[in-house]
């Protein structure tokens, strides 16, 4: 664990309780106290196997985000046929007036 | 001999001949699932009231004089995270347990206009996430060969039902390795076509620049029919490749001579079991035999392709499901304070805790100050290992790799020898790292009477080439082909 610094935890900085219910929070899943240990211990683990790639010098490379570099693919503006309201709403959990509801996001 | 136990181009002989019906065929499928499929468990749903349905048709259509396509009246499975309109799609996962698409992915419609039968959505590891059907919120599908050994994955149910008789050929998603292991432990090909050649559209994403739709079939000729029909540009996915391809029967039958074969070194090393070694090698004189050169060559970033695979794939993971919030769609927590803690009380307790982990450890790599070192860094390794590909394909027409270290595991038992466990990766990984194409092939059982697989890879848009190869194979190889005791 030694390498760890290089890859991503600075100085100061731990792979602790606090980072594992950071992340919890960015990936909206439930942060629990009795699991975290074990969390650690595999982001631990996947950061010994990422810490691998630094042995390759990639300054020079550039990204490959797709194997067929894609470019954006542009259409005429115009409407084609999409699906029908009520159709869409079938699936979701909560719906109110012909729409999804969801809960309120402003005070 | 049962019609079930048939390949699909034999079943199409007997349609065609006017021996059998659409309604004979799935009489025969449904038959034999209702004998076996408590003991295999390869699906999650069986739609045979529309099968019969889409069976009655065809077979007006038959009496009506209509010419008959390839496929036309002929049962087939698909894996359930494959969009079918107004059929349950649920990903293996709770999150999804009453989710029905209201459209169908383009690659099972253009199936389904050419007048294939549906007639159940296969089991598979939630979301594409394991090896071996395990982990699917449902059930665990067993092996045809061997009841107690796993089926593989994530497209177990589809390989299973296909080697079983349940089906005459599934489609699967492959993201990496999830046709072809799966098809090498079952004992059947399993093909993952190029990146870019089949269309992405309704197959639901687990990690998007690597995962393709492909097809589990009894045989390499069948395999070959469907492609003809899944391959081709579909504008509704931006990673659709408008180009023609080849029509894979018409090269099929060609010969061998003075192909040349890489048998690149780091795929054979400590880890891959000798039995899987000695079949590949017995297959390789098979090839010899036929006029084909081989050559032992190396890969220089293979054991680069693990760490590049795994971020990348975590990354998209955790990226492409923060879609499933139990908004539009999928499973919704009832009690919740406000909007983000019904994110989060839907997403806990929807997901499974394989796939909540691979969401940590993708968010993990992709917040800001890891981004540089995980997912950049992944994405500029990944050319140099695509790049590695391209230039042995300068040289070579075929890659032959084993499709998995071992044959079948046991259910409950995981890997333990950690070096197979790493060559299990190796096999099947750098492939969709690539998105070059490659099937498996089996070639032979070990002792225990379990089937070994081989793949050959070919360059991206090499379809035909493989096809060619493994057709020459099937119909040379040395061994005696079984199947499963059931």
């Amino acid at each position: 664990m030694k390498r760890l610094s290089r890859i991503g935890l600075k100085g100061g900085e731990k792979m602790d309780k606090g980072y594992i219910e950071y992340i919890c929070s960015l990936a909206k899943l439930e942060y629990d106290e009795e699991n975290s240990d074990r969390i650690i211990e595999k982001i631990k683990a996947f950061d010994v196997y990422a810490e691998k790639l630094a042995d390759i010098d990639t300054n020079d490379i550039k990204p490959l985000v797709n194997v067929n570099e894609t470019i954006n693919v542009m259409r005429e503006d115009a409407v084609m046929p999409s699906l029908e309201r009520n159709i869409i709403l079938e699936n979701a959990p909560e719906k109110l007036y012909g729409c999804i509801k969801v809960s309120k996001i402003i005070e | 001999m049962n019609l079930y136990d048939l390949t699909l181009h034999e079943v199409h002989e007997k349609i065609l001949e006017k021996e059998i019906s659409a309604k004979d065929l799935l009489d025969s499928v449904f038959d034999r699932i209702d004998k076996v499929e408590d003991k295999v468990n390869s699906f999650i749903t069986i739609t045979k009231e529309k099968a019969h349905e889409a069976a009655n048709k065809i077979d007006k259509k038959i009496a009506q004089g209509e010419t008959i396509g390839s496929l036309m009246g002929i049962p087939m499975a698909v894996k359930d995270n494959i969009c079918t309109k107004d059929v349950k799609t649920t990903c293996g996962s709770k999150m999804l347990e009453n989710f029905i698409p209201p459209y169908n992915a383009e690659a099972y419609e253009r199936l389904e206009n050419a007048g294939a039968i549906m007639i159940g959505k296969t089991n598979m590891d939630e979301l594409g996430m394991g090896s071996s059907t395990e982990n699917s919120y449902y059930k665990v599908t067993r092996n045809p060969w061997n009841l107690d050994m796993v089926s593989g994955g994530s497209s177990g149910g589809s390989a299973a039902a296909v080697a079983a008789g349940e089906a005459f050929y599934a489609l699967g998603t492959d993201t990496g390795g999830s046709i072809r292991q799966p098809a090498s432990f079952c004992g059947i090909v399993g093909m993952k076509p190029s990146y870019g050649a089949v269309s992405r559209y309704g197959a639901v994403a687990y990690a998007s620049s690597l995962e393709q739709v492909g097809v589990l079939t009894k045989d390499v000729y069948d395999c070959a029919i469907i492609l003809n029909y899944l391959y081709g540009h579909d504008p509704k996915d931006s990673t659709s490749l408008n180009i023609v391809h080849d029509n894979f029967i018409e090269g099929l039958k060609k010969d061998i001579k003075g192909l040349k074969i890489g048998i690149p070194k780091e795929y054979y090393g400590t880890g891959i079991d000798d039995e899987v070694k000695n079949s590949i090698k017995t297959a390789l004189k098979a090839f010899e035999s036929l006029g084909a050169h081989i050559e032992e060559t190396g890969l220089a970033y293979s054991e680069y392709s693990l760490p590049v695979y795994y971020i990348i794939a975590l990354s998209e993971a955790s990226s492409n499901f923060a879609r499933l919030d139990g908004i539009r769609y999928g499973y919704n927590a009832n009690d919740y304070k406000d909007l983000d803690d019904m994110y989060t009380k839907s997403r806990s307790q929807g997901l499974g805790e394989e796939v909540k982990n691979r969401i940590l450890l993708g968010t993990h790599s992709l917040i800001d100050k890891n981004y540089k070192t995980h997912y950049d860094k992944a994405i500029r390794v990944r050319r140099l290992i695509k790049e590695d590909f391209d230039k042995s394909f300068q040289k070579y027409d075929l890659l032959v790799i084993p499709a998995y270290p071992t044959a079948a595991f046991e259910i409950g038992g995981k890997i333990k020898d950690e070096a197979a466990m790493y060559m299990g990766d190796l096999c099947t990984v750098p492939v969709n790292v690539a998105g070059v194409p490659a099937m498996t092939v089996p070639c032979g059982y070990n002792s225990k009477g379990l089937p070994i697989g081989m793949q050959l890879v070919g360059k991206h848009m090499g379809e035909a080439t493989i096809l060619r190869a493994a057709y020459a194979y099937e119909n040379n190889a040395s061994y005696t082909k079984l199947k499963p005791k059931l």
